[in-house]
């Protein structure tokens, strides 16, 4: 089985999933006490105008119909109307997504790396000081309530010490291509506007990487310790290679295989995360939006960002799929 | 002595562990000529496999080697920097384990396993992936080559192949291969076919002794398979619980086992010519290596143990030329009957 | 006549003996482990005893939870009088973490024991019965998993209305899956086994066997598990509560605390949001450090 054929059958299998997911979001807005076309007609409007709105939203049709109308409208981009921002949640999504995304991004940028060399550190140097420190480190990571984190970084580096700034993103670029404003101040070299940016990103990113790192760095460690007591450890070494070449090379090659279908799950971690940092940080993302719909009981707006995340959670480990069978050969080539 | 490849004098290897202290080799000594198959036979658990890591150093914690001399190319090896010892792991001391399923790295080519150690020990390059491509497509015949010396079916396929993709013959066959690339002048085999076949097994015991015929290598050969000493080797030491308890040429050790733990051994080899009534077997376990018998650990088993077994430990002495033997009552032995009763 | 039955006994079981005795070892030698340990006995006294401890009580009108205060000491620094200091009616900080201890462990423990039940008894039959019906739950598993566990509670918590009871059925709803897997996974991998001597069995006794062997092989990651989800629930419950869906304002609870506090915070008042987050960070941190020890010490390939 080659690797197109692996890739394309995964694909496939996207499809069922994400109908699944709608299911579950369907579901859920079910159970929602509220009479939708209630709030939709106002408090204020007779009943016949709420009448025409059930009508007009099927809301009176039988359940398989109404999801029918649900997941059609889901595929063709119509994701409700927010009345929290007063226009179409399909629009809201695709204006807050790119916020997330970078946010997400330098996230992952600072936690995988920092985390894969504490986890080797951590196993190479096994029961010894810097690995007690890496796991608690780490463990810490995982215990620590996000918005936590968040507050304290605020009170650090903001209120006591005033380097960075506690909310927002900072000034938009002069030209703004894909969203992301850090790529974007470079692309259309707005100096003033790229330092801003990276000011403005430093701490909700770091206070977003924190669980996701920990939770890297402690999968790298056990899966270092369980392939360094294998056999070809043992044979690498008795080629004479050093050390250093038989860890990075033999050992972690093979260890990392396991962390990345870790990270693919802790990326939910992540998304998750996103919600409590874009609160916190007034970071106008999907979680900031999501938060902005809970207070307001915006219920199309917290359906379709919980639909959106679980949509790109499933890509996400998707990506991680394929390139566990990239980089495993005993995938690749089938066994 | 011109002729003695690697000498091992009074080795001692512990293992530090929870339940006390495990003296896996205790006082091992024996030589290696060059040129030859040295087989080092005994159960599982007698510490052949740690005194074999313990020559090419690859012991880790909680082991550690206390006492003794390794001598190898006029050099004490235990007493070598790391840097040297390295050196010689791979050039002049190579080793093959057991599992060849597990041995190989599964996310690299076999062909690259096998250059990397041609390239760490000819040009020094540690990393194949800055390799010059001149030189690994230099280095690259030199592979086909040598898998075609271990009669692997296919080389120019092969050396593109992972691990997974081949059978477990195949696997030992690369496995040698790679271990014989440089050259070096002695070959460990940990229980090279214990997990292999028994008609893959003789392929490779025919193996080895082609590469030792082609290319004047020593082989140290672990096991715990008679028949597979019978096949191949020149001399053997058996092992007994940390300590070797005979050692002499092939033809003696079968015909004329001395020591009573050898006896045994040979004793409890079911035959396919004779019809015996029951087989035979040796009474009693393994002891424990944490608190092993003291004088001649043998002596608990041992039919004929007196007190002074009890006390003294014996040493190895040369009762006929190139056979040793270590029991107080070695004389007696020697004039003994051919059965163990 | 005496000695020898117990003789007999003393070998029967001296395996078995051996075995506690070097769990107890490792234990013991797992010094962060303990730590865990006594944080976690710790927070239980905390919370068993905190009528005792904590210098100001709650009382209950209609189901709400109220709180003595003063508003002439709003918003004061920690000191001798109020060790956590006031919020911004003048309740007493110190005495709501002490008495959010527990709610936290009441939230945790429900939500996880309901899982655990539903999960352990949904995958224990699954996999059991097998066939069409096992399929569906596998895939009802599935589209579980395709949600962040976080994103998914807020969605079914906000559907639901405010209040601490909804955060809580939400939560189970969130992590039953998990329990299921475990389970059904330790069911099939039995019933391979137990096929070569079904063979011997009768219909009857095969279920028994399952059931004999399903439970003891379960048991520790289910118990692993369970430990980690305890602070792992705590921890959403307090997000959840941190973004407005739980319980009510000026209530104990820490979420609730460190969400009011934030506006505060970086006027330089730190102190409301501060220990509320502390609190929730050593009980997780002590669910954590005694899971990792668990699974470390259930570990059987680590053993020895």
């Amino acid at each position: 089985m080659k690797l197109w054929q692996y890739i394309a059958r995964r694909l496939l299998l996207l499809l069922p999933v994400i109908i699944g997911v709608t299911l579950i979001t369907f579901t859920i807005s079910f159970v929602i006490p509220a009479n939708p076309a209630r709030a939709w007609a106002g408090q204020k409007a007779p009943p016949e105008t709420v009448e025409k709105i059930k009508e007009k939203y099927h809301l009176n049709d039988p359940l398989y119909v109404q999801y029918y109308y649900y997941i059609t409208g889901v595929f063709t981009g119509n994701w409700g109307y927010s009345h929290s921002e007063k226009r179409p949640v399909s629009n809201c999504l695709a204006d807050y997504f790119p916020a997330t995304f970078e946010l997400t991004l330098w996230a992952m940028v600072i936690a995988i790396p920092v985390g894969i060399y504490l986890g080797v550190i951590s196993a190479v140097k096994r029961n010894k000081v810097p690995d007690h420190l890496s796991r608690i480190f780490a463990l810490s990571g995982v215990s620590m309530p996000i918005f936590w984190l968040g507050l304290l970084l605020i009170l650090l580096f903001y209120t006591y010490l005033g380097i960075f700034p506690a909310s927002g993103r900072g000034m938009a670029p002069t030209h703004v291509y894909t969203g992301l404003y850090i790529l974007d101040s470079i692309l259309s070299l707005d100096f003033h506007a790229f330092i801003d940016n990276v000011w403005h990103i430093i701490l909700p990113a770091i206070t977003l990487s924190y669980a996701t790192l920990a939770v890297i760095t402690r999968m790298t460690r056990s899966s270092m310790l369980e392939v360094m007591r294998l056999d070809y450890i043992k044979t690498a070494r008795a080629k004479g290679l050093s050390d250093k070449v038989v860890i990075y090379r033999h050992a972690l090659r093979n260890a990392l295989i396991p962390t990345l279908t870790v990270s693919g799950l802790a990326f939910a971690g992540l998304l998750g995360g996103a919600v409590l940092t874009e609160t916190i940080f007034a970071w106008p993302g999907m979680g900031r939006y999501a938060y902005q719909a809970i207070s307001t009981l915006d219920y199309p707006a917290i359906m379709g960002v919980t639909l959106l995340m679980a949509v790109i959670f499933v890509i996400a480990n998707l990506i991680v799929d394929i390139l566990y069978a990239y980089l495993d050969p005993r995938i690749k080539l089938g066994e | 002595m011109d002729d003695i490849l690697l000498k091992v004098d009074d080795l001692h290897t512990y293992f530090y562990t929870y339940e006390g202290v495990v003296k896996a080799v205790d006082g091992v000594s024996f030589d290696i000529k060059k040129g030859e198959i040295f087989g080092l036979v005994g159960e599982t658990g007698c510490g052949k496999s740690v005194t074999a890591l313990s020559i090419i150093g690859l012991i880790d914690e909680p082991g550690r080697i206390e006492s003794g001399k390794i001598i190898f190319q006029g050099k004490n090896l235990l007493e070598l920097p790391e840097e040297e010892k390295r050196k010689i792991r791979g050039k002049g001391i190579t080793m093959i384990f057991q599992e060849p399923m597990t041995a190989l790295n599964p996310v690299y080519t076999i062909g690259d396993q096998i250059l990397e150690i041609l390239l760490l020990h000819k040009y020094g390059i540690e990393n194949i992936k800055k390799a010059p491509k001149d030189l690994k497509e230099k280095e690259k015949k030199n592979v086909i080559e040598m898998l075609r010396m271990v009669r692997m079916p296919d080389p120019e396929r092969t050396i593109n192949s992972y691990p997974h993709e081949l059978s477990g013959g195949m696997r030992q066959r690369a496995m040698i291969a790679m271990m014989l690339a440089t050259q070096p002048s002695l070959l460990i085999a940990d229980e090279p076919t214990t997990a292999l076949d028994v008609t893959v097994q003789a392929q490779i015991l025919n193996i080895l002794l082609d590469m030792k015929n082609k290319l004047g290598i020593s082989i140290l050969l672990i096991t715990h398979d008679l028949g597979v000493v019978a096949e191949i080797c020149d001399r053997v030491a058996v092992m007994y619980a940390g300590n070797i308890v005979e050692i002499g040429d092939v033809y003696s050790i079968f015909k004329k086992p001395l020591h009573p733990y050898t006896r045994g051994l040979m004793a409890a080899i079911p035959s396919v010519t004779e019809k015996k009534g029951e087989l035979e077997y040796i009474k009693g376990s393994v002891p424990n290596l944490i608190y092993p018998p003291s004088g001649c650990r043998f002596h608990p088993r041992c039919k004929y143990a007196k007190d002074i077994c009890n006390k003294e430990k014996p040493k190895l002495i040369e009762v006929e030329p190139g056979h040793w033997v270590a029991c107080h009552f070695v004389d007696e032995l020697q004039k003994g009957g051919d059965s163990y009763e | 006549m005496g000695e020898n039955v117990n003789e007999s006994i003393r070998v029967k079981y001296e395996s078995q003996i051996k075995e506690f005795r070097y769990t107890l070892h490792l234990i013991r030698k797992s010094l962060l482990t303990l730590v865990g340990l006594a944080l976690l006995i710790f927070i239980f006294l905390v919370a068993i005893f905190a009528p005792y401890i904590a210098p100001y009580h709650p009382t209950y009108i209609g189901g709400q939870q109220y709180w003595p205060y003063d508003s002439s000491k709003a918003l004061k620094p920690p000191s001798w009088e109020h060790p956590f200091g006031t919020d911004d009616m003048g309740h007493d900080i110190y005495s709501m973490v002490i008495y959010g201890t527990r709610e936290a462990l009441y939230v945790g423990f429900i939500v996880v024991i309901v899982a655990m039940l539903i999960g352990v008894l949904l995958g224990a039959y699954s996999g059991y019965v097998g066939g069409w019906f096992d399929e569906i739950i596998m895939r009802i598993c599935d589209m579980f998993f395709a949600f962040p566990g976080l994103i998914l509670a807020m969605a079914i918590t906000a559907a639901l209305g405010p209040g601490l009871e909804n955060v809580m059925y939400a939560l189970m709803v969130v992590w039953w899956p998990a329990y299921t897997r475990i389970v059904r996974g330790q069911v099939l991998s039995v019933k391979q086994n137990q096929y070569i001597e079904a063979a011997r069995a009768i219909g009857v006794s095969r279920f028994k066997i399952i059931w004999k062997h399903v439970i003891p092989n379960s048991l520790p990651p289910i118990l692993v598990q369970a430990t980690m989800d305890l602070g792992n629930v705590i921890l959403t419950a307090a997000g959840l509560a941190f973004l407005g869906l739980g319980a009510a304002a000026y209530t104990a609870d820490w979420g609730v605390m460190v969400s009011q506090g934030r506006s505060w915070l970086i006027a330089g008042k730190w102190w409301w949001s501060t220990f509320p987050g502390l609190a929730i960070f050593i009980t997780v941190l002590a669910f954590n450090l005694f899971g990792d020890g668990l699974r470390d010490i259930l570990d059987p390939r680590l053993r020895r």
